[in-house]
């Protein structure tokens, strides 16, 4: 499933003491079943601008379009006579109007969604997600979701314990409070309450934040595995390392804007300094490597194993 | 969430803003008093109440607040409005008064109209005073004005400093839970929860899931708070001195003085009994008009 955000943008209370304009004129497409990293500084819009995937927040202008269904600020009829008005106004730009003229043929090709349908398709893993349990015990939590979107309770318990069996937590802890939990096994469990839904794309907002080194791997190894059996994953991180590792698309932003989409080894090989971003030391490692003399392949070195492994290889040939 | 600015400070380099916390709060509990007192009849009562909100949108003007965006924040009070009319008409069914008219067997009376006013005028008064003071003055400020108003009672032994801690530990707290209330509803949402629409049953559920987490997640932070200030030596009951110190200017004395003139003028007002609607009629039958 592609995501287009067409001219998007978000204002936060606006007409308000606190208004403030988080997204601005953002035009991106991310490619179906791609590993998508979102990254920039805290305050870049990026948690804004994953939220519109499914709808938790909605456009203040412009469209984002999920799987041929649009999201729109208003309802479709009251945007298109927004965006006609636009058109008529004489005092307005030549580039506003060719940007309302641009909307208004993307609405007239596919519908806007009802929210809830879009809900289903799209599951959100939110930062520190162990906030949202509120069940009495695992398997109900986790079974929540998908009973909400009219999953028969039998059915729901089913998908619940596959989406636990797929966070590593076994049939001891259904019975058990999610309040009695670790931190890593609550997240856990939170995960797999949004994994129960089976979404068809899968926004990671931080999802490791606060987890010990091999927990976050481990929980990055099974998106990774979601990843590869067909799921669109766009992760939102301040971890360099993560997207040099797992993503296969880099989103760069500012000030609520993208100033680069690229891969990882493009973005890292020419990272510019206004970025603020850390090259992963498996990279400077590499790029180290290849000053002294090793031809290494950037595009398929992701881990240490792999270095490793290639390092393994040139040694061979070499005698 | 991040759309409520009721109750929020809002910077700006105002006379208002720059005056003592403990006069503001004086002006609001004198302004407080006025609204409750009764005059001679229903209609010098709603002159009186355009009189207090014109004070108001000129205390607002003069803070540099947008009016507009205040009031917008009180648009949920129609319903309230809305409720307690049926309230009143129910309870008014067999009290006195004019029937101005009938619903069916409804009988919609004066009085009914009338309370209903009342309440929803006195509310919105205060609710645009308090937004006043609160978007003018730093919470810390007005907790050291509270602070300052108790202190008569540390001769009882009364907690004051341990009760102005705890009113501005949770004043502090009011934007973090805002933010984490907005956090758990988009996280829930996402699960397919409905917070706009449902049945009860499911309302109901919405707003367990709602609730349970954020009880959950204040009563963390409170521990977590509680233990940082137990390690950072925090004792309770040690004396105390404050860096910044509060003083009596002459904006302050302006804010004092204009109260206590409004007090006194009001009084004066209901003690003469004097009716404006009278005044005025006295006076085009003097001019002969």
């Amino acid at each position: 499933m592609a995501i287009k955000f067409h001219h998007l943008s978000f204002t936060y209370a606006p007409k308000s003491p606190f208004q403030f304009e988080a997204l601005q004129d953002i035009n991106l497409e991310i490619k179906d079943k791609s590993f998508t990293a979102v990254i920039g500084h805290t305050g870049s819009g990026k948690s804004t601008l994953v939220q519109h995937i499914n709808g938790l927040l909605l456009p203040s202008d412009g469209i984002v379009e999920v799987d041929g269904g649009l999201l729109l600020p208003t309802k479709t009829k009251k945007y298109a006579k927004r965006l006609k008005k636009i058109l008529k106004n004489k005092k307005v730009t030549a580039a506003e109007k060719e940007r309302s003229e641009y909307l208004l043929s993307v609405m007239a090709q596919y519908k806007a969604y009802k929210i809830k349908n879009l809900r289903k398709k799209v599951g959100v893993v939110f930062q520190f997600p162990e906030y949202q349990l509120f069940e009495e015990n695992v398997i109900k939590d986790v079974s929540f979701g998908p009973q909400n979107f009219g999953v028969p309770k039998d059915e729901a318990i089913l998908l619940a314990k596959e989406a636990l069996t797929l966070v590593g937590l076994g049939q001891e802890f259904y019975e058990r409070s999610p309040f009695e939990l670790s931190g890593g096994e609550k997240r856990r469990v939170a995960i797999a309450g949004i994994l129960a839904l089976k979404p068809e794309i899968l926004v990671l907002d931080e999802p490791t934040a606060g987890l010990d080194p091999l927990s976050a791997y481990k929980m990055m190894q099974t998106f990774s595995e979601i990843h590869k059996r067909g799921t669109t994953i766009i992760l939102v991180t301040h971890d360099m390392g993560l997207v040099l590792r797992y993503a296969t698309d880099v989103v760069v932003m500012k000030n609520g804007t993208i100033i680069e989409e690229t891969t990882p080894q493009q973005l890292f090989s020419n990272i510019k300094d206004d970025y603020s971003l850390e090259v992963p030391v498996l990279y400077e490692v590499m790029v180290e490597l290849k000053k002294r003399g090793c031809p290494l392949d950037f595009t398929k070195i992701t881990s240490i194993n792999k270095l490793a492994k290639a390092l393994k290889e040139l040694k061979e040939n070499s005698k | 969430m991040k759309n409520i600015s009721l109750g929020r400070y809002i910077p700006t380099n105002s006379f208002i803003h720059k005056s003592d916390p403990r006069i503001k709060f004086f002006g609001l509990i004198v302004f407080m008093v006025l609204i409750f007192l009764k005059f001679m009849n229903p209609a010098m009562d709603f002159i009186m109440y355009g009189i207090y909100a014109l004070v108001i949108f000129l205390i607002m003007k003069i803070a540099k607040l947008k009016v507009f965006a205040i009031f917008k924040q009180l648009k949920s009070l129609w319903f309230m409005m809305l409720f307690l009319l049926v309230i009143n008409i129910i309870t008014f069914q067999q009290s006195g008064g004019t029937i101005w008219f009938k619903i069916g067997t409804l009988a919609i009376r004066d009085i009914a109209i009338y309370q209903t006013l009342y309440i929803f005028l006195r509310l919105v008064l205060m609710i645009a005073l308090t937004s006043v003071l609160t978007a003018s003055t730093k919470p810390l400020d007005l907790t050291y004005a509270i602070e300052w108003y108790m202190t008569p009672l540390k001769v009882i032994r009364f907690p004051v400093h341990e009760i102005a801690m705890t009113i501005s530990i949770a004043l502090r707290f009011i934007p973090t839970l805002l933010d984490e209330t907005g956090r758990i509803m988009r996280a829930q949402e996402s699960r397919g929860v409905d917070f706009k629409g449902g049945k009860l049953r499911e309302k109901l559920r919405a707003i367990v899931a709602l609730i349970v987490p954020l009880f959950v997640s204040a009563l963390q932070r409170s521990d977590e708070l509680a233990n940082a200030m137990i390690a950072r030596g925090y004792d309770p009951s040690a004396k105390r001195t404050r860096y910044r110190l509060l003083r009596f200017t002459w904006r302050d004395a302006i804010i004092l003085l204009g109260s206590l003139m409004v007090l006194t003028g009001v009084i004066l007002l209901i003690v003469f009994k004097i009716d404006f609607v009278v005044v005025v009629q006295n006076l085009l039958t003097m001019w002969g008009l």
